[in-house]
């Protein structure tokens, strides 16, 4: 059973969504986002986590995914580490209909002495008019409490709209 | 803050039937929507793909134009890993394998987004199991209905006339 946590629902430009409200009473929480558009074009929706409010900009986040293309067989994997954030997207557009989908589960997050698991899943109407997706995973490379999560975008994009909700799994 | 999963909708497939519409399952109440779709088989000894996912609108309407874009990244237990990707097409493939009872069947779970928003496309991620006398197969998928429309339903839709479905189950949740 899922159980909602927190929501926000852009409608008026923003540099970045916060949803808190992670605790201990949920050992996984879910988080969804739809009909999220960026301001500008090929831009990336990307998460960081909150430590007792105070979000972590440090190096401390790993990701991998593949992408799938409906116009192409190519896979672009990708996998990097001691970034800043989270990927969670790619090739974000401003056109008609160009619009990011998806979900990412969070794993272990209110273990003080583990790092926070993520995978992720998202359906993507791509700049240039693509249908993509990316499937994968990350860590959050710090042995804390995270209490809740930023998705924001660091190369100067604003979040436009979108709907963010944040869903505890009632144990 | 309330929220959940809800239960919508549970149908089962009955007798034999190349298409099974699923209508009037979404609302203003929702964005996200889970499908669970488990059991399917087909009539015949087949190996072979189920197409996919049609979606219905408001004048409950099934769109069999080539409005659908889908890629799905194909894994096999065999070790073979595949992408299949296709634009323009009258469906959207959420990796579907089945057979005749005796030989398999496919489960899954598809996650639909903004379907009854008229003013944006349709999106999907999908997720799928299943095993025909020839492999087993997982995948994970992403499609688009690219058509600002509101959807209000969708189609299970099999081309190949002598493959009917003879058995499955479909539950439907809205994400709230």
């Amino acid at each position: 059973m899922l159980i909602k946590i927190n929501q926000e629902i852009v409608s008026s430009s923003t540099s970045y969504v916060e949803l808190t409200g992670m605790t201990n009473a949920y050992d996984v929480y879910l988080l969804t986002f739809n009909n999220v558009t960026l301001s500008v074009d090929e831009r990336d929706l990307r998460l960081r986590f909150l430590e007792s409010g105070t979000v972590n900009e440090t190096a401390n986040y790993d990701y991998a995914y593949n992408v799938m293309d409906a116009s192409s067989n190519s896979e672009d994997p990708v996998g990097t580490s001691n970034q800043t954030s989270i990927d969670l997207t790619l090739n974000t557009g401003t056109g008609t209909s160009e619009m990011v989908n998806g979900f990412v589960y969070i794993f272990m997050s209110q273990i003080s002495s583990q790092f926070t698991y993520t995978t992720m899943e998202t359906s993507i109407y791509a700049h240039t008019a693509r249908g993509r997706g990316i499937h994968g995973g990350g860590v959050f490379t710090q042995q804390s409490t995270v209490n809740g999560l930023r998705l924001l975008n660091l190369s100067g994009a604003n979040i436009l709209t979108g709907s963010f909700k944040l869903y505890g799994l009632k144990k | 803050m309330a929220g959940n999963l809800e239960f919508i909708h549970q149908e089962q497939v009955q007798g034999t039937a190349l298409t099974i519409n699923i209508e009037n399952v979404f609302s203003d109440k929702y964005d996200i929507y889970k499908v669970v779709y488990s059991g399917f088989v087909q009539s015949t000894n087949v190996s072979n793909g189920i197409e996919g996912f049609r979606f219905i609108n408001a004048s409950n309407s099934v769109n069999t134009g080539n409005n659908y874009a889908y890629a799905v990244r194909n894994m096999l237990s065999s070790g073979t890993i595949s992408i299949s990707p296709s634009t323009a097409q009258s469906y959207i493939w959420i990796g579907m394998i089945t057979d005749r009872v005796e030989d398999g069947s496919t489960s899954g779970v598809a996650y639909i987004y903004n379907p009854y928003n008229s003013s944006t496309y349709t999106f999907v991620n999908s997720q799928a199991s299943g095993k025909n006398s020839s492999e087993k197969r997982f995948s994970k998928g992403m499609g688009v209905y690219q058509v600002a429309e509101r959807v209000t339903g969708f189609q299970i839709v099999e081309t190949n006339s002598s493959r009917s479905f003879t058995h499955g189950t479909i539950t439907v949740y809205g994400v709230k």
